[in-house]
């Protein structure tokens, strides 16, 4: 649960973003390819469930198993979703975040 | 893939996905999220990498994501299994070192005294628990697989408290053996060989009871841990 010691990895703030850009439910795939697209993060399906499953753990998303289809050589789809815990820690990295970015020039230390 | 649900009938394509990656998948991967892993990959196999890339690629693909994904939940799961190992090897290793510090390993060896010390304990954890607990008894510390079942797990985690604690009395009913020994010869053997042979004994069954006993509760520990779901 979150708290104020709670905290998102880099690649869990990644999965939240991206199951929230695609809206709604989605499966392991859709989730590859929108990190592949946006931000070019070519993460192994191993690596992706790992950590949905460790965030579904701590209440940050939920799953659900959908019906087996032929194109997937029969078998189902699992369908990840954002809770209303994840999308509160999803808010409060976000604000941190850019508290953290406030005065900050990048450019002036390249 | 929920237990019982119906299975689709598969498209029959002509170039199936690599069939050994799929199968050390199935043995690697756990089994609550096994079918809908591997679906994934077929999934982007068929539809993005074969026919986008070509198919050489694409099984290049797929057993990149095999061996991958492999890595990562093997060294997940049996991340626990190697600790554990490594662990008793260097208990091992550490308590031959103080031995052989000590003086020399074979002074410490003493089979018969082993015997004496541990041969009861173990019968008392069979008689407690069972013969068939034995072999699950050292399986489960290996084992991070599925739920063998509570009735078999508290056997386990039984077997291996009762072998230490038992280790231990077996020690103590030594000790006072010992004790009441040299009492009684204390004054009528000039030499006293009676009482440096009799608190070697003492010494080394206590010695081996400890060692049980730390054995036992370490292996009971990890018993408990791994299947009480406290293993986050």
């Amino acid at each position: 649960m979150s708290d104020k010691n709670s905290h998102l990895g880099e690649f869990e703030h990644l999965l939240l973003l991206a199951l929230m850009q695609l809206g709604g439910k989605s499966h392991g795939t859709l989730i590859r390819h929108n990190l592949k697209d946006l931000v070019n993060r070519d993460a192994s399906i191993g690596a992706l469930y790992a950590t949905l499953e460790r965030m579904e753990k701590k209440g940050y998303v939920t799953s659900s198993v959908g019906e087996p289809t032929a194109e997937r050589g029969g078998r189902a789809k699992r369908y990840f979703e954002v809770t209303a815990e994840g999308k509160k820690l999803l808010k409060q990295t976000k604000k941190n975040l850019e508290v953290m970015w406030q005065g900050v020039q990048l450019w002036q230390n390249l | 893939m929920a237990r019982g649900a119906v299975v689709a009938e598969p498209v029959k394509q002509e170039k199936q996905p690599p069939r050994l990656a799929q199968r050390i998948l199935s043995l690697s991967i756990p089994i609550s999220i096994r079918e809908q892993l591997i679906g994934d990959l077929i999934e982007e196999y068929y539809i993005f990498q074969a026919p986008e890339r070509g198919t050489v690629a694409a099984d290049l693909w797929f057993w990149k994501q095999t061996i991958l994904s492999t890595y990562e939940y093997l060294n997940k799961q049996q991340g626990g299994i190697i600790m554990f190992t490594i662990s008793l090897f260097i208990f091992v290793a550490i308590i031959a070192l103080a031995m052989v510090m000590g003086g020399e390993l074979g002074i410490f060896i003493d089979i018969p005294i082993l015997l004496i010390t541990l041969l009861p304990a173990i019968a008392f954890a069979i008689a407690s628990t069972g013969k068939n607990t034995i072999k699950a008894s050292f399986k489960y510390l290996f084992s991070e697989q599925s739920h063998p079942g509570e009735a078999s797990v508290k056997n386990a985690i039984r077997f291996w408290t009762v072998f230490g604690n038992t280790s231990v009395l077996m020690g103590w009913i030594l000790f006072f053996i010992a004790l009441a020994s040299i009492g009684s010869t204390l004054f009528t053997d000039p030499t006293h060989h009676h009482v440096i042979a009799s608190s070697g004994f003492v010494t080394k069954s206590l010695m081996y009871a400890s060692i049980a006993k730390l054995l036992g509760y370490v292996c009971s520990q990890r018993i408990e841990r791994l299947f009480s779901g406290d293993n986050t």
